[in-house]
């Protein structure tokens, strides 16, 4: 059942292909992250679905309307800005009550959706207070409630958490999880940490260049990466990247593999597949980050361990592949499945 | 130790604002007419009450108010108009506002005279060729909407100076806050309403300001154009002075015209204060 759909939507800066024909369903109630590097279009994507940005090209639909080309006014979605974009102006209540009041609400109502939303987001005692007036994480609240109060078809934030720190970010970012399985609100989140894309996805599309790379659960984009940018763009420490000829029993077509760094383990001299020296050791307290130089070819890996290593830089090591987890991709640096 | 470092600049000032304010004020009290060099002495409140019992004396403070009024309203209404058109991008805008600003960097006794004569004389300026375009009589302008006129003249100045202080600041408006009104579903007189009027609210009270400063004391255009008349119907204070001083020699009277004018120019600043004060303090 699709909500929200958008069929083959293009958009040009001038001679820049921005967006190149995306297609992507999304259900009601879903949470969507959009995740990709910097410049990928994640912005101009969401941007174009709240209609703050001209769609060149395609379809979209919501809810069983087409609404393409309709204002951003006339499509009953709510947006929470990377800014805030708070009204300086307005106390934390008047700016949550905006868009009720200029709709003609009747009073009541409003007093008592405000309320209601003051009440979630713990700001009932700064209703009175303008965005001036407020710490940072505070006015991300008033951001995410003057949202809230509308009732909104589709939320979408364009990477609200980038202005906090890290201590507020991750608290955030629970208290937004809370919110959306509350409130069970279609979203659609653009950030580029992958961490918040992990943690608050039902369902993770990968941005890149403007097209999308893989539209899947966060397990599946770990577990079965479609290619060699999505393997490589999830997870930390990145996947290890190493020529097929490391490795045996695999596909004909395999060029490179993929193997996370956990599904590497280090093994008595002359037991494993691969051979090299240690580089360095990363001791994380409760994983340990072994960098790998391999002999011949000098490619470098990364182990991780969860035990204590008895190993120093410069030892040369043994090391083995957990044959169940690895990724084989193809010339064109696709997944072979 | 700071008052003493201060005390240069602080008498100065003093010295420039009190010396002319005393002798406004002591000329003010003596019989003091160029052309009877030989009537002196303290007169008393003789020259107040010659300047209020003068029949162009509330015509004078009514125009000055007049000006004053309309003049502001049209250039910030106007201004206001026309940066809001103009911050928007379209093709040839930099030529567009540099054209727009043009008109401040006229001189105003070249400004009365262009309009004098090139645009509202009732034979050949522009405005009569358009009047009898249109198979209407021409309107003599200077003869019969004087005060109207020099309006016009000082608006025309005026007007891009309005409109280059809140051009400037619309640009510093925040597009993402617009971009959320705009999700807000406001329209765009909801957005001018709640968005961009709030946010001019500080250079609009700059411009009032620094216009009512200015035309208080509006005398080029009217030497040059209206001469203060027909009759009283474009005199202001300023030129009503100029009038007692060095068309009539009364050096006495215009002093307590002047007098006057310095009071009224503080009625006008604390209701100034009171209305807009407020703006420039946050
Ligand atoms: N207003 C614009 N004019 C021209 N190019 C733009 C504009 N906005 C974005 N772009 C370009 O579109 C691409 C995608 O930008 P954006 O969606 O902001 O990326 P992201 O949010 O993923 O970092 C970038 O290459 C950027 O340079
Ligand atoms: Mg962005």
């Amino acid at each position: 059942m699709s909500y929200l759909e958008l069929k083959n939507v293009d958009k040009y800066y001038g001679d820049v292909h921005a967006i190149k024909g995306v297609n992507l369903t999304i259900n009601k109630g879903e949470f969507i992250v959009f995740v990709g590097p910097s410049g990928c279009g994640k912005s101009t994507l969401l941007r174009m679905i709240a209609g703050l940005e001209e769609i060149n090209d395609g379809d979209l639909v919501l809810d069983g309307n087409e609404i393409t080309h309709q204002a951003p006014s006339k499509r009953d979605l709510a947006m929470v800005f990377q800014s805030y974009a708070l009204y300086p102006h307005m106390t934390v209540e008047e700016n949550m009550s905006f868009a009720l009041r200029i709709k003609g609400e009747e009073q009541s109502i409003i007093d008592q959706k405000v309320a209601k939303a003051a009440e979630t987001l713990n700001l009932t005692p700064y209703l009175k207070r303008t965005p001036k007036e407020l710490s940072g994480g505070q006015r991300q609240r008033v951001a995410i409630g003057r949202a809230i109060v509308r009732s909104p078809k589709v939320f979408l934030f364009d990477e609200p958490l980038s202005n906090l720190d890290a201590a507020l970010r991750g608290q955030t970012r629970v208290e937004i999880a809370e919110l959306h399985r509350d409130l069970n609100a279609t979203s659609i989140y653009v950030t580029h940490d992958q961490v918040e894309a992990m943690t608050l996805a039902d369902r993770v599309v990968v941005l890149q260049g403007g097209v999308i790379e893989q539209v899947g659960t966060p397990m599946e984009l770990y577990e079965a990466p479609a290619n060699k940018f999505v393997a490589q763009f999830i997870g930390q420490p990145q996947m290890n990247l190493l020529s097929a000829s490391y490795f045996s029993g695999i596909s004909a077509d395999a060029v490179d593999v993929g193997v996370r760094p956990e599904h590497f383990s280090i093994v008595d001299a002359g037991q494993g597949a691969i051979s090299g020296q240690v580089e360095l050791i990363e001791a994380l307290g409760n994983e340990t980050l072994i960098h790998v130089c391999l002999e011949g070819s000098g490619e470098k890996l990364i182990v991780r361990q969860y035990e204590q290593p008895s190993i120093k830089v410069r030892d040369s090591v043994s090391i083995n592949y957990d044959a169940s987890h690895l990724h084989q991709f193809d010339a064109k640096g696709e997944a072979i499945r | 130790m700071p008052r003493l470092l201060l005390s240069p600049a602080v008498i100065t000032l003093l010295i420039w604002m009190v010396v002319p304010l005393a002798l406004t004020i002591y000329f003010s009290s003596i019989f003091y007419n160029l052309m009877q060099p030989d009537s002196t002495g303290f007169a008393g409140w003789m020259n107040y009450e010659f300047m209020i019992t003068n029949p162009a004396f509330s015509d004078a403070i009514i125009n000055t108010l007049v000006l004053l009024a309309s003049t502001v309203a049209i250039t910030v209404i106007g201004g206001l108009a026309i940066a809001l058109l103009i911050n928007e991008t379209f093709p040839g805008r930099g030529i567009v506002r540099l054209l727009l600003i043009s008109p401040f960097f006229v001189m105003p006794t070249v400004n009365a005279l262009l309009w004098k004569h090139m645009m509202m004389n009732p034979i050949y300026g522009v405005l009569a060729q358009v009047w009898t375009f249109f198979g209407l009589t021409p309107i003599n302008w200077l003869q019969d909407l004087p005060l109207f006129s020099v309006i016009i003249m000082i608006s025309w100045q005026w007007l891009p100076f309005a409109c280059l202080i809140l051009m400037t600041s619309l640009q510093s408006m925040d597009r993402e806050q617009l971009e959320a009104a705009e999700m807000d579903g406001a329209n765009y007189w909801q957005k001018f309403r709640y968005m961009y009027l709030p946010h001019l609210a500080r250079p609009i009270s700059v411009v009032i300001m620094i216009e009512v400063i200015f035309l208080l004391s509006v005398f080029a255009e009217i030497f040059t154009t209206t001469n203060g008349g027909p009759g009283t119907q474009s005199t202001n204070l300023a030129y009503l002075i100029f009038n007692e001083a060095l068309q009539a020699f009364d050096i006495g009277v215009a002093s307590a015209g002047a007098v006057f004018a310095i009071i009224l120019a503080n009625i006008v600043a604390i209701f100034l204060i009171r209305i807009i004060g407020k703006n420039l303090e946050k």
